[in-house]
C-alpha cells in the first residue's frame, strides 16, 4: 500500500470532493446493464413458471426410460434424475412453488410489518415501546426453529393436507419477516414524520390516520419496495431450506426438494443438484441486485435532504 | 486489583466465560452455569452503565417467559393426551403404558397448569428427561453445546478474517474497480444459500472432485460427516470442521464486508481523517489505526446477531455434516415431538441471545469512548 501513498489522488482526505461529485453522478446515473439483466431474468423466470404447462416442456412427473442419472444431452438439457425425470422441466416447474410461496409471504410480511412500523414510528412513546418489545421477543426465537415448530406442530407431515402445509409454511415465513420490516419502516417513518410538511398537515387539523396514509406512506413506499426484493431473496433460501428438511408439502416439485433428493446421488450425478441450485442462486442474486440498486436510488440519506 | 476496579465490565465477562468453561469441564449442570454467568454479566454491566442495564433487565424475564410459553403452546396446543403417549411408546402401546405416560408428563392437566409445572421445574434447574431417549435434557444440551460453540467460533473467526481486509480495501478504493470487483463478489457470495455451498464443497473437496466437461476440480482432501472432539485428536478435529466452517463463514463474511465498507466510506469523510492526512500519516495507518475502530459499530451489531443465532446451532449445516450440535438436537426433537428437549434448547438459545446482546452493548463502550462517557 506504500505505493498508493504517493498517488496524487489518494482516496483519503482529498476524497471528500470526489465523492460529492460521484454522488451527484450517482443520482443521475442510469440503472445499468446488470440491473436490467437481473430484471429480464426475473421476468423470464416468472413467465416460464406461470406458463410452464404451455411452452412445450416435458411433463415433470413423466419418467423416461434408459436415461436415469444421465448428464445433460440434446433431449434432456439438464440431464435426468435417478428415476428418469427430466431435470430441466422440473427446474422450471420447481420455480413455481419457490416463487409463489416466497412472493406471497413477502407481501403478507410487508403489509403486517409496514402497518406495525408506521404505527410505532408515528405515535412513538408507549405504543412504540410495546411494539418494539414484541418484535424483540420475536427476534429472540431463532427463525428456523420457529418455522420448524410452527409447521411440525400445526401442520404435521403426513396428517395435514399438502395445501394446509403450504399455507402454514407461507404464514410462518411471513411472520418471520415482520420484525425486520417493521424496524425498517419505523426508522423511515420517524425520519419523515419530523419533516415540515407533516407538521403543516398536522397544524391544519388533519387526522393522524390520514397523515399516515396520505403523507408518510407514499414517501416510504420506495424504500419498502427495494427492501421487499431483499426479503424475497432471503425467503427463497428459507423456503428451500424447509423443503430440504422435508417439512411442508414434499410431494410436489420445488428447488429445495430437488436439491434434497439429489444429495444422495451427489457422487454419480451431481447435475441433479447443481442445476436447480444454480437457478436458485441466480434468482437470489438478481433479487438482491435489484433491491440493492433501488435502495441506492431511493435511500433517504443519499438523497441529500 | 487495579484492573478489576478499572474495568469491571471486562472482568465480569471474563469471569462469566471462566465459569462456563470450568463448570462444563467439571460437569456441573449447564442451566446453573448459565444462570451464574448471566448474573455475573448483569452485575458487570450494571457497574459500567448503571440504570440502563436494569431497564434492559426488566425486559429479559418477560421475554424468556413469553418465548418458552409460546413454544410450549405450539408443541402441545394440538392433539390429545394420547397422541404423545403413542408417539413415545410406538404402535404397540398398551392402555397401562399410555396411562403411565399421561401421568408422568401430567398430560391430563390443562395446558397452562402443565406450563407452570414445567416453568417451576426449569427455574430450579430441572429441565426434565427426554421422552424418547430417557436422557436428562440438561445432559443432552451439555453434550451438544461445545459442538455448536466450536462451529460458531471457527466460522466467525474465518468470516472476520475474510471480511475485514476486504471491507477496508473496498472502502479505500470506493467506486473504483477494486471496490466494484470486491463488492460484486460479496453480493454473489451473499446469494449462495449455505446448504448449496455445503453441497458444492462436499462435492469438490470430499467426494473426489467436481468434473466439468472432463476437467476435474478439487479432490478428496477433507473427510465428510463425522464429529471428532478436539481433545481426542486436534488435527482430525480441524479436518472435520473445515468444510462446515467454510460453508457457514462465506455468506457471513460477505454480509460483514458490505456493512464495514459502507460505514468506513462515511468515516473516511470525517474531519479527523483529513487532519491525519494533512499531518502526513500514511494511508495504511489511517485505515487501520484511525478509521477502522469508529467504523465497526454496525459490523459489531450484525456480528452480535449472527453469533447469537449460531448459539442455537446452524441447523442445516449441522445436519448436512452430521455434527451433534444444538441444531441437530432441536431438529430431531421437533420431529419426534420430544417437547421437553425442545423447551430446554429454546431456553438456552434465548438466554444466549440476550447474553450476546448485553456483551455487544458493552463492547460499544469499549470501542467508542464517546459512548462510555455518555453512559457512565
Amino acid at each position: 500500500m506504500s505505493v498508493l501513498d504517493v498517488e496524487a489522488e489518494s482516496p483519503i482526505g482529498i476524497q471528500a470532493v470526489t465523492v460529492a461529485e460521484t454522488d451527484e453522478k450517482y443520482r443521475k446515473r442510469k440503472l445499468g446493464f446488470w440491473f436490467w439483466a437481473s430484471v429480464v431474468w426475473l421476468v423470464l423466470l416468472v413467465l416460464a413458471a406461470v406458463f410452464a404447462g404451455k411452452i412445450g416442456l416435458q411433463d415433470p412427473n413423466k419418467t423416461f426410460r434408459n436415461v436415469a442419472r444421465q448428464g445433460p444431452s440434446g433431449a434432456h438439457w439438464f440431464g435426468a434424475d435417478n428415476i428418469g425425470h427430466d431435470v430441466f422441466s422440473r427446474t422450471i416447474y420447481g420455480a413455481r412453488r419457490s416463487l409463489a410461496v416466497s412472493g406471497v409471504a413477502t407481501i403478507l410480511g410487508l403489509v403486517m410489518g409496514a402497518a406495525l412500523g408506521l404505527i410505532a414510528g408515528y405515535y412513538r412513546k408507549a405504543l412504540d415501546g410495546a411494539i418494539t418489545a414484541v418484535m424483540n421477543i420475536l427476534l429472540a426465537i431463532p427463525g428456523l426453529v420457529l418455522l420448524l415448530t410452527v409447521i411440525a406442530f400445526l401442520a404435521p407431515p403426513g396428517k395435514a393436507s399438502p395445501t394446509a402445509q403450504t399455507v402454514w409454511a407461507t404464514v410462518a415465513l411471513s411472520v418471520l419477516t415482520v420484525p425486520t420490516i417493521s424496524r425498517v419502516t419505523r426508522a423511515q417513518t420517524m425520519v419523515w414524520s419530523d419533516r415540515d410538511f407533516v407538521m403543516a398537515s398536522r397544524t391544519l387539523g388533519t387526522r393522524n390516520k390520514r397523515i399516515i396514509v396520505r403523507e408518510i406512506l407514499p414517501n416510504i413506499v420506495p424504500a419498502l419496495v427495494s427492501f421487499a426484493f431483499v426479503v424475497g431473496a432471503a425467503l427463497i433460501i428459507v423456503e428451500a431450506a424447509l423443503a430440504f428438511f422435508g417439512i411442508g408439502d414434499v410431494s410436489g416439485v420445488s428447488w429445495g426438494i430437488m436439491i434434497q433428493n439429489g444429495r444422495s446421488q451427489l457422487e454419480r450425478s451431481p447435475h441433479m443438484v447443481l442445476f436447480p441450485a444454480l437457478f436458485m442462486c441466480i434468482t437470489i442474486l438478481a433479487l438482491n441486485f435489484v433491491g440493492d440498486q433501488m435502495r441506492a436510488r431511493f435511500d433517504v440519506r443519499e438523497g441529500g435532504i | 486489583m487495579t484492573f478489576v476496579t478499572r474495568y469491571p465490565g471486562t472482568t465480569t465477562v471474563l469471569g462469566a466465560v471462566a465459569v462456563l468453561v470450568v463448570g462444563s469441564a467439571l460437569g456441573l449442570p449447564m442451566i446453573l452455569l448459565f444462570l451464574v454467568a448471566f448474573a455475573l454479566v448483569v452485575l458487570g454491566a450494571a457497574l459500567v452503565n448503571g440504570t440502563y442495564v436494569l431497564r434492559r433487565l426488566i425486559v429479559v424475564i418477560p421475554t424468556l417467559v413469553i418465548v418458552t410459553a409460546f413454544t410450549f403452546y405450539l408443541q402441545n396446543g394440538r392433539g390429545n393426551k394420547h397422541d404423545l403417549a403413542f408417539n413415545i411408546l410406538g404402535p404397540g402401546a398398551t392402555e397401562s403404558g399410555v396411562a403411565g405416560i399421561v401421568k408422568q408428563f401430567h398430560l391430563d392437566e390443562p395446558l397452562h397448569t402443565r406450563y407452570m409445572l414445567w416453568l417451576s421445574d426449569a427455574v430450579r434447574g430441572h429441565l426434565g428427561k427426554s421422552a424418547i431417549s430417557g436422557q436428562q435434557v440438561s445432559t443432552a444440551i451439555g453434550n451438544a453445546i461445545p459442538v455448536s460453540l466450536q462451529l460458531m467460533l471457527y466460522a466467525q473467526i474465518v468470516a472476520l478474517l475474510l471480511a475485514v481486509p476486504a471491507g477496508v480495501y473496498a472502502a479505500y478504493r470506493s467506486n473504483k474497480r477494486g471496490d466494484r470487483v470486491t463488492s460484486t463478489v460479496a453480493l454473489a457470495a451473499l446469494s449462495v444459500p449455505n446448504f448449496v455451498l455445503a453441497i458444492v464443497l462436499i462435492l469438490m473437496f470430499a467426494l473426489g472432485g467436481l468434473s466439468v466437461f472432463g476437467h476435474k476440480f478439487g479432490g478428496s482432501i477433507f473427510p465428510t460427516s463425522r464429529y471428532v472432539p478436539f481433545g481426542e485428536n486436534p488435527v482430525e478435529h480441524f479436518k472435520h470442521m473445515a468444510l462446515p466452517t467454510l460453508a457457514l463463514a462465506f455468506g457471513q463474511a460477505a454480509g460483514y464486508m458490505r456493512v464495514l465498507r459502507s460505514d468506513m466510506i462515511s468515516t473516511l469523510q470525517e474531519n479527523f481523517i483529513t487532519t491525519a492526512k494533512a499531518k502526513g500519516v500514511p494511508d495504511r495507518r489511517i485505515l487501520w489505526g484511525h478509521a477502522l475502530r469508529p467504523s465497526s459499530f454496525t459490523l459489531l451489531t450484525v456480528f452480535g446477531v449472527n453469533t447469537a443465532t449460531l448459539i442455537g446451532g446452524a441447523l442445516i449445516i449441522e445436519t448436512i455434516f452430521s455434527l451433534p450440535g444444538l441444531g441437530t438436537l432441536i431438529g430431531t426433537a421437533i420431529f419426534s415431538k420430544d417437547f421437553l428437549v425442545v423447551q430446554g434448547v429454546v431456553v438456552v438459545i434465548a438466554v444466549g441471545f440476550i447474553l450476546i446482546n448485553f456483551l455487544v452493548d458493552m463492547l460499544y463502550g469499549v470501542l467508542d469512548p464517546r459512548v462510555r462517557h455518555v453512559r457512565a
